[in-house]
């Protein structure tokens, strides 16, 4: 039996239905039957674990998960070992740097010596900011990551954005990219090789559905 | 206080140390018999040393009273290239040595940071019959450890090296190509294949996986004309696997290696319940040039922690534990008589401890004995 990892939240219905179109589980409703945390298909002869999307790499990369499906933006901060074997083309959206509308900063490299940054990545910003080397101070929160340059808690922010608008209402703006984030497919590196098939078969299902 | 152990490193206590012991002298014993002899490199060594193989950056590192850097080791071949180069510069090569010890590598996470490897390096034979008894002694090995249902994929560092040559990247996209390989990203190296619009025989590679057939379909489907003849290295180093009768192996052209000293053959093994490579090696013949005289070798590395993690799995544990034979109780009076039992019963073989107390307060034995 294939075990796979699911992230709970945001990219959950649409990981569901890409499944769903590609045969690979009957319909979108197996997983939202309940609160259940592992759910089988016996028919099929898999299991899904539903985890929160940054433990998923951590599952697949001790094993217990084959496959998983998480975020770019999860899966470079989490640094786990683990396959990317494809770009799902779902849950598209952007790693930003954004300031207050009121700050007169227009590139991240203005930002100076040591700037103060707000973020849910401290591990994706930490390098991003080195790499443009821009000293900075990471100041780690877990939501609303738009109020810390408006009370004055950091003079910039590190965090994903679809479209802006949230950034935008909250009168921020942005002014860099880190990098742009999709759903990725993720194997555990045995698993890889002792289920090469397996996967090999659910990774063409996939394909022939993704849009990139 | 708590005295706690630092992250990433292990005690063995009495159970599991003997198992390792068992496990080891197992190794050991394997490797002799295909003449390998042990050598014992220092724990730590000049931080230049190490870097002569790969360029880590995950030292343990430290100063000496005069300002030179040393470091704990991080991989056995390197040490072994050097002492192979220098001291025993003179022995008649083949030069067949094995060695056995822990290993130190600042990982993060939950990853070990002192790790136990055993091993073997065939240094100065640069035919494919040495790749062919590396893989031969590995897969022996396997199967004397009781390890079931093992893999083992061979891959071919030319294969990779000559797509990138024929292509049209730069120097810091092929670097950033290798790291793609290791960690499989198909999903970005696609995406930087199609933007350079070079080398798209990259692509190809995670399909071409599988028994020696691959071989033909990757002759027809690459251009390049070095990852050809590493296909053809590959088919001969298969030929002279062959008498040794020893399983079936996999190829799988798309593995890529972080260990970049490698540069012709390489594999990884593993097995079904444990999700890290269990043995890996392949050939490197540019490492000792590093220390003098360039030589051809091929080696190694069994990792120990994961043949008991697998072992343990499998439901393999060797139960024959580590309780003494022999328990010999004494009394105020009997002291003497207890020791001089003892041992006695030490020469004949077996493991013995004398206790001043009765069968319920004495530490564990297989059997007591009242004096």
């Amino acid at each position: 039996m294939l075990t796979i990892a699911l992230p709970k939240g945001r990219l959950m219905d649409k990981v569901l239905e890409l499944l769903a179109e590609a045969q690979i589980i009957d319909s979108k409703e197996l997983c939202e039957q309940s609160r259940k945390l592992i759910i089988e298909d016996p028919k099929a002869n898999f299991r899904y674990i539903l985890a929160k999307p940054i433990d998923v790499p951590t599952y697949v990369e001790h094993g217990v998960a084959d496959l998983g499906v998480v975020g770019k933006d999860i899966l470079i901060e989490s640094e786990r070992l683990v396959y990317e074997l494809m770009d799902l083309g779902i849950g598209k959206c952007r790693m930003i740097v954004a300031v207050s509308d009121q700050s007169n900063l227009n590139e991240v490299k203005e930002l100076g010596f040591s700037a103060k940054v707000a973020t849910k990545y401290p591990n994706i910003t930490t390098s991003f900011f080195r790499s443009h080397g821009i000293q900075s101070e990471i100041i780690e929160l877990n939501g609303s990551i738009e109020l810390a340059p408006l009370v004055g808690l950091a003079d910039a922010i590190v965090d994903i954005t679809e479209t802006g608008t949230t950034i935008r209402e909250n009168g921020l703006r942005i002014i860099g990219e880190v990098f742009p984030i999709s759903a990725r497919l993720i194997a555990n590196h045995v698993s890889y090789k002792l289920h090469y098939k397996k996967l090999q078969d659910i990774q063409e299902k996939l394909e022939g559905v993704v849009q990139c | 206080m708590l005295f706690e152990i630092p992250k990433g490193t292990k005690d063995f206590l009495p159970l599991e140390a003997k198992w390792k012991k068992d496990i080891e002298d197992n190794l050991y014993n394997i490797l002799s018999s295909w003449g390998y002899r042990q050598v014992i490199p220092p724990t730590y060594e000049y931080l230049n040393t190490l870097m002569q193989g790969e360029q880590h950056e995950n030292y343990f590192s430290f100063f000496s009273e005069d300002g030179h850097t040393f470091a704990l080791r991080n991989d056995f071949t390197t040490p072994i290239a050097r002492l192979a180069t220098i001291a025993l510069s003179d022995e008649p090569r083949p030069l067949r040595l094995s060695y056995m010890g822990n290993l130190f590598r600042l990982r993060r996470k939950e990853r070990r940071r002192e790790f136990w490897q055993a091993g073997a390096e065939l240094i100065g034979d640069g035919s494919k019959a040495a790749d062919a008894e590396i893989l031969a002694l590995a897969m022996d090995a396997l199967d004397k450890l009781g390890i079931r249902g093992w893999n083992l994929d061979i891959s071919h560092r030319g294969v990779v090296e000559g797509i990138l040559e024929d292509s049209n990247f730069g120097s810091a996209a092929k670097k950033q190509i290798e790291a793609l390989l290791v960690k499989k990203d198909y999903a970005d190296l696609k995406g930087l294949v199609e933007k350079e619009d070079t080398g798209h025989d990259l692509l190809l590679l995670p399909k071409l996986r599988g028994g020696p057939e691959i071989l033909t379909v990757a002759k027809e489907k690459l251009t390049s004309t070095k990852a050809k003849g590493a296909l053809d290295e590959i088919a001969g180093i298969l030929d002279a696997l062959k008498p040794y009768s020893l399983g079936a192996v996999n190829i799988d052209l798309a593995n890529a290696k972080d260990f970049s000293y490698y540069t012709g053959m390489f594999f990884d093994a593993y097995a079904p319940g444990v999700a890290s490579v269990i043995c890996t090696g392949g050939r490197y013949d540019k490492l000792l040039g590093n220390f003098g005289t360039p030589e051809p070798a091929v080696g190694l590395a069994i990792g120990i922690d994961e043949v008991m993690a697998v072992l343990s799995e499998q439901n393999h544990r060797d139960t024959a534990n580590s309780i003494p034979d022999l328990g010999i109780l004494y009394s105020s009076e009997s002291y003497e008589k207890a020791v001089s039992l003892a041992v006695e019963k030490r020469r004949e073989g077996l493991s013995v401890f004398i206790a001043p107390c009765g069968e319920e307060a004495a530490p564990p034995a297989k059997k007591y004995l009242k004096v």
